[in-house]
């Protein structure tokens, strides 16, 4: 299942910014690795993906560097800042707010995880 | 995979920054071109070329901006197609290039510059600015160009009105054109026969130093004969001179009718026919163009009337010395009567040279006249001065209110603004826009549309620049009326107008391209007023001396018998001019000048640095000139010789 294209603009670049927050990653290495962690629910074409990460760098949230791996092949790295950091910090802190505030309202059970479809 | 990293940077940010200004104009040129070689290189399916091509150059980013992006998308192309991801699902998940490109754009522009973004921040306020500012010139242009003047009054009729009436018998002009044709055709024979070198001629030659001939130079002899031989046709002067006008009709148009062969060289005599007036609403239908060219040829058969007075003196001949003062005397009055200031200013000049004259016989020739040719003589000054010595302020604003109709529209309130046939005639008029006359109509014209509307709004409401004509022409009245010691409200409307911003007074412009010099004017009439009453003075002291065979002590011996009032002396504000006698057969009449105290005639221009000045209205009556005040007196008799 896929998000709304509201929710998730809220919720990619916070995704995108944990991805990046234990390693660098690259374009498609960051889209298939949020498919699969997300079971599908946060995936993310080549049309959103590379939107949002211009964006998080333009915010000197993310930096990105080139590489070339042993193939030959040049790859765009991305990863996370100290700003990037504090900003994936405070939005975390504010999604669990706003997580328990939703579960208290019965949307879904305490404990379980909205990432996970808790609710349905 | 290497570890050596390759930074954005490095691979094409720096690239962007170190290229030379061929690849800088060609990245301007050809935007796409460095990735469509990154696209190229790749060696992927057609459909993924076609539709990452399209992505990239609808992004229409920078040139090494779309290679960033390019390298980067076909790197998850080719990272998908390794996984084994169908093409077509490929393609899908790039999205609708109108639609991706344009969020990618707007994204990538995000990581551009602090320095660029605010360049295109002020780039972008600029332009509004400039849009609103072409809005609202738009808004201004639109009400300009609907604007529109009237000629509601024909002036050149109100002023032909008062000479139509005339018969041909009670009109001088004719008469006088024809002496003066009659005089010209004289002068260019003198010139023929002069052996003077033609630069030389009329500089420091006769007939330009009219009426006191130079005796020393060389052509002189030639010309007191012309002088005596042209006696009879002076004498028919004297009848025109007192008829009611000079009857040439005012018109904008005249042609110049030349005598003899057209094709011969030099000087030539000509004739002045009006033609009918040009009616177009413009500023060459205005009285702007009113045309005067019977000024000059009367002044200057003036002249000669003049001069052939003092001959007559020196030849001992009384009456017609008499005659000719009295006819130059008229001819004054006469010219006075003419509209506008010029013929006014004229009548002064001549008026005043014939005073001159009459003292130049009174010092040199005494005993010349009889009691009764000069109670005659005194009688005709003090009637040309009533006539001609002032300033005719009403044909001055009939003037000014004919190119105001012509120039501004007119609302229901009385008012209006400058429209664009007034532009065209400030810019003819070389006021705020330089008429280039060099360049064709066109290029005028263009500019007179571009810069009209905000000349137009810019400037004086018609009522304003109406009250301010207003206010300078009836302050000059008032103090024409009161005296010179109110020359100082003139002089304070001076250092108004020098004291008002260079805005103020281009807003002004209209009035202060139009408005004569009325102080100076004004000024000129006050001191022929005095030449005219020390010449009567003058006059009144050779009576008396006739009478009891010497001079009066004092001016106060002379009045009431031969002087009905002691003159006032325009320098002082109570007292009148002053009477010295220096001999028992001479005496000076002055007034006490610029310093306003009695120096007993002492000339300043003998004695003082500032001569220049000495007899200025203006510093006397202008505190702030004090340093520039000469001490010494205005000398009217004996008259200076220059």
């Amino acid at each position: 299942m896929k998000l709304e294209s509201q929710l998730m603009r809220g919720a990619g670049p916070i995704a995108v910014l944990q991805m990046l927050s234990s390693r660098s990653m690259y374009g498609y290495e960051l889209a298939e690795e949020l498919d699969k962690q997300t079971a599908g629910v946060l995936h993310m074409g080549q049309s959103t993906l590379y939107p949002l990460l211009y964006n998080l760098e333009g915010k000197g949230l993310i930096k990105a560097e080139w590489q070339t791996a042993e193939s030959g092949r040049r790859r765009k790295y991305y990863k996370l800042t100290p700003r990037g950091g504090e900003k994936l910090e405070a939005d975390t802190q504010q999604w669990a707010r706003l997580a328990t505030a939703m579960a208290s309202l019965g949307v879904f059970p305490m404990g379980a995880s909205p990432a996970t479809g808790g609710a349905g | 995979m290497s570890e050596a990293p390759l930074t954005s940077e490095n691979d094409f940010g720096s690239l962007h920054e170190r290229r030379g200004v061929w690849q800088w104009l060609r990245g301007q040129l050809r935007p796409q071109a460095h990735a469509d070689s990154v696209l190229a290189s790749a060696e992927l399916p057609e459909p993924l070329v076609e539709r990452l091509r399209e992505i990239v150059r609808r992004t229409r980013l920078w040139s090494h901006e779309r290679a960033e992006l390019m390298c980067e998308l076909v790197s998850h192309v080719q990272d998908a197609t390794e996984a084994g991801r169908n093409h077509d699902k490929i393609v899908a998940s790039l999205g609708k290039p109108e639609v991706v490109s344009k969020l990618i754009r707007r994204s990538a522009i995000s990581k551009r510059s602090s320095v660029w973004k605010a360049r295109v921040f002020a780039g972008r306020a600029v332009a509004i600015a400039i849009a609103v500012l072409l809005v609202g010139y738009g808004a201004l242009a639109v009400r300009y160009f609907t604007l529109q003047s009237r000629v509601e009054v024909d002036y050149y009729a109100a002023i032909n009105a008062r000479t139509d009436h005339l018969e041909e018998h009670e009109r001088a002009w004719k008469v006088y054109e024809d002496v003066q044709v009659a005089w010209r055709i004289e002068e260019i024979r003198l010139d023929a026969e002069s052996d003077v070198e033609p630069e030389n001629r009329h500089k420091s030659g006769a007939t330009d130093s009219l009426p006191y001939l130079d005796a020393t130079h060389p052509d002189a002899p030639a010309v007191r004969q012309a002088i005596i031989a042209f006696r009879p046709e002076l004498d028919k002067l004297t009848e025109a001179s007192r008829r009611p006008a000079l009857g040439f009709p005012h018109t904008n148009r005249i042609d110049n009718v030349f005598l003899g062969d057209p094709s011969a060289p030099g000087d030539k005599a000509y004739r002045v026919v009006p033609l009918p007036i040009d009616q177009s609403p413009g500023l060459d239908g205005s009285l702007i163009y009113s045309l005067l060219p019977m000024l000059g040829p009367v002044r200057h058969i003036g002249r000669v009337t003049l001069a052939d007075a003092v001959l007559s003196a020196e030849e001992g001949k009384s009456e017609l010395a008499l005659e000719r003062l009295l006819t130059a005397f008229a001819l004054s009055s006469q010219i006075s009567s003419e509209p506008f200031l010029i013929s006014n200013l004229v009548a002064v000049a001549l008026h005043s040279l014939s005073c001159q004259v009459v003292m130049h016989m009174l010092e040199n020739h005494p005993g010349l006249f009889d009691a009764s040719q000069l109670t005659a003589l005194a009688h005709a000054i003090s009637a040309s001065r009533r006539t001609s010595l002032h300033l005719n302020m009403d044909d001055e604003r009939m003037f000014f209110d004919d190119l105001l109709q012509r120039a501004y529209s007119t609302n229901s309130k009385g008012g209006g603004r400058l429209t664009p046939q007034g532009v065209e005639m400030l810019r003819e008029m070389d006021a705020f826009i330089p008429d280039d006359r060099s360049l064709d109509y066109g290029y005028n014209h263009i500019v007179d549309m571009l810069l009209g509307p905000a000349i137009s709004a810019g400037t004086a409401s018609k009522t304003e620049v109406h009250d301010m004509y207003s206010l300078w022409i009836e302050n000059a009245r008032q103090v024409l009326h009161e005296g010179p010691q109110s020359m100082g409200r003139l002089i304070e409307l001076e250092k108004r107008f020098d004291s008002m911003s260079d805005a103020e007074q281009l807003r002004f412009q209209f009035v202060f391209t139009l408005l004569p010099s009325l102080t100076k004017a004004t000024e000129r009439v006050f001191r022929s007023r005095a030449v005219s009453d020390a010449t009567v003075a003058a006059i009144a002291v050779e009576s008396f001396r006739l009478r009891e065979n010497r001079l009066p002590t004092s001016l106060d011996q002379v009045v009431p018998g031969d002087l009905p009032a002691l003159p006032s002396d325009p320098f002082s504000t109570d007292g009148s001019l002053l009477y010295r006698q220096l001999s028992s057969e001479s005496f000076v009449l002055y007034s006490r000048g610029t310093d306003g105290d009695d120096d007993q005639g002492r000339d300043p221009r003998k004695m003082s640095p500032v001569a220049s000045s000495a007899d200025s209205l203006l510093s006397r009556y202008d505190a702030s000139r004090g340093e520039l005040i000469p001490d010494g007196d205005w000398i009217l008799y004996p008259p200076l010789k220059d």
